[in-house]
């Protein structure tokens, strides 16, 4: 049963009219902070805006931006108007762009300027789309994103073919609020909310469609196992692209506190803005953390009003987690545990005991089920035994956008999310998350699929054979190594790096390759990646 | 390539990165933490730093590396 069936929109409409002047958002790198009015009044004339364009309820939008307030008001611009929002990896390259507006069908893209890599913005996509500085906004006609029609620039300069915003703005002045009522009235917290990509273990990225109610649903739960009010201030240095970035944000809003979102992130950036605005949560991945506590070891911040938060995203270590209690005084923190396909954060609270916060995940969400099973029979695992954690919740996903073979191999016919991760569940209910089934790397909080990098590889002319694997990261968890087998000659292993550097955004490029003349291999001829594993392990001892 | 001239080498990359770096508070012993060093400017300087001296780096170690004197003591011993 979903106990928060509205829309994000029409939370944050209530919260806008209960108390307007109350903070919703801080950006202390761009120096911007909003009202819950002022963002619902943005909101409401971005969601006018796409109804002047035509977009019709369930269109699917996408939006390219690092943090900024702009994402924010797109965001709860197309929750209003019905249209589902495509969050693309603001680290992405030009090619995994044009990749992703094929996929997600977006007929608009919004694309941040006025930013640190505005350049390589602009040039990526005119490289996808080099019809765009000659197409009239609505009339483009690229044949690598053959749905989408306009591209608006967040910004105030006008580019040749797109929309600047305050032009797209300003098409909302034709559209009455009584239509947009009337449009608002009939969306549901069933319709699509966003389209999140994610890494699959076949290489090929896949969009989970996530409805509008599973995040204020998530959210909730969230807020309530965390204690939140209307008077916190939770940081978060998470990329809004991110479902936990996401989440985060949702769950500030849903407890109409002030979301303090970190846009240019750095240990001190992140430890000045909480000093500054007198934090009382932070919620990240481990390695924003890790950086967060590195910046202790040689400043000073006054962190007192920290009083809890969360980590997930990717394997939480014990130590750090500890770490962050003791050494950034936030006595209620807890490790947590989510998937993008089944609400991101569905583990964790503050008044679990502080052992249990620092070992294991937590205990489920309200609303949440979890079960682990043998990966091979199928079967329920008994209490704190390993095998491959499920999930089943109304936070669930839709399934994967136009994908529905592989949306029947994540989600079964009960309903339970089949999440690739490894796990153990206590008899008191806590889990551990102790490894994972698909071959996934998950740097700094995203996933990698190695075949994607194995296959850029592959198409390098001098490489006959290549194997990607990952390396514990004291930092980001883990990070990428290469295996190289090549057909002939030698090559540099940072030439290597360079051609990746070149065609995949910088998370996904390995950070060591090996030349080797064969991998290990089973008996039928895959490859041993877990002795690659150790091999890397071992040279990079060697060089170090 | 002795100590000085790694140390000339990194400046002249960390001023590209770090345009407001004020080359005579910055001591060799200065936190690279005190710099406006976001994440994408921390890997810019990875790549120059690879590039200019020819290793691989992770991002584990570019967060050991905490100060100029680190780096140029990891500089020295890696480059071959």
């Amino acid at each position: 049963m979903n106990e928060y069936p509205q829309t994000i929109a029409w939370h944050l409409t209530a919260l806008a009219k209960q108390d307007p002047s109350a903070t919703a958002a801080i950006f202390p790198g761009a120096g911007v902070s909003l009202t819950y009015g002022q963002l619902n009044e943005r909101a409401q004339t971005v969601a006018k805006a796409l109804c002047a364009m035509g977009l019709r309820r369930g269109e699917h939008v996408a939006i390219w931006s690092p943090n900024s307030s702009h994402y924010l008001e797109v965001l709860f611009g197309c929750s209003a108007a019905g249209n589902a929002l495509a969050a693309i990896n603001s680290n992405c390259l030009a090619h995994e762009l044009g990749i992703f507006l094929k996929q997600s069908d977006a007929t608009v893209l919004f694309i941040a300027t006025g930013h640190s890599r505005e350049a390589e913005y602009l040039d990526a996509i005119r490289v996808v789309c080099p019809e765009l500085p000659e197409a009239l906004p609505g009339e483009l006609a690229a044949k690598a994103a053959p749905r989408l029609k306009t591209v608006v620039s967040l910004g105030a300069e006008k580019i040749p073919g797109m929309l600047a915003w305050q032009e797209f703005l300003a098409l909302g002045d034709t559209v009455a609020d009584l239509e947009l009522t009337a449009r608002d009235a009939a969306i549901t917290g069933d319709d699509i909310l966003l389209l999140l990509f994610t890494s699959g273990t076949t290489g090929v990225s896949k969009l989970a469609m996530i409805h509008q109610s599973c995040y204020m649903t998530d959210a909730h739960y969230l807020l309530t196992s965390h204690k939140m009010t209307a008077s916190d201030v939770i940081c978060t240095p998470l990329p809004l692209f991110h479902a936990w970035g996401l989440i985060v944000l949702l769950t500030s809003v849903a407890a109409g506190a002030t979301a303090l979102i970190i846009d240019q992130f750095s240990g001190r950036n992140m430890l000045a803005a909480m000093e500054k605005y007198r934090a009382t949560f932070v919620f990240g991945v481990p390695s924003m953390l890790v950086a967060a506590i590195a910046e202790l070891d040689c400043c000073q911040y006054d962190i007192s009003t920290l009083r809890g938060g969360a980590m997930a995203g990717a394997p939480c270590p014990p130590h750090l987690v500890q770490a962050v209690l003791e050494r950034m005084g936030a006595s209620e923190f807890c490790a947590a545990y989510g998937s993008t396909e089944a609400a991101i954060c569905i583990t964790g609270s503050y008044d679990d005991p502080a052992d249990k916060r620092i070992m294991t995940v937590g205990r489920p969400l309200p609303g949440v089920n979890l079960k682990v099973i043998d990966p091979q029979t199928g079967e329920l695992a008994p209490s704190g035994v390993q095998g491959e954690l499920c999930i089943n919740s109304a936070m669930n996903m839709k399934g994967y956008y136009n994908m529905p073979e592989e949306t029947a191999r994540t989600i079964d016919a009960e309903g339970w999310v089949h999440s690739g991760d490894l796990a153990c569940i206590d008899k008191d209910g806590f889990c551990t998350i102790t490894g994972r089934s698909k071959d996934i790397i998950i740097r700094g909080g995203e996933n990698i699929a190695p075949i994607e990098i194995e296959q850029l590889l592959y198409a390098h002319s001098q490489v006959k054979d290549a194997a990607v694997v990952g390396i514990p990261s004291d930092y980001y968890g883990e990070e990428p190594v290469a295996f190289v087998i090549l057909k002939q000659g030698s090559i540099k292993p940072l030439e290597l790096k360079s051609y990746c550097r070149k065609h995949i955004a910088y998370q996904k490029v390995p950070v060591h390759y090996f030349l080797v003349d064969e991998f290990p291999r089973t008996g039928s001829g895959k490859v041993q990646k877990f002795k690659l594993r150790d091999l890397a392990l071992s040279l990079i001892k060697d060089q170090l | 390539m002795d100590r000085k001239q790694i140390e000339s080498k990194m400046r002249e990359i960390l001023a590209q990165h770090v345009p407001e770096l004020n080359a005579k508070e910055f001591t060799l012993d200065t936190p690279f933490s005190s710099l406006a060093i976001d994440s994408l400017k921390l890997s810019k300087i990875m790549v120059d730093m690879e590039e200019t001296y020819g290793f691989t780096l992770s991002g584990s170690t570019m967060m050991k590396l905490k100060t100029l004197a680190l780096t140029i003591d990891y500089i020295e011993q890696n480059v071959k």
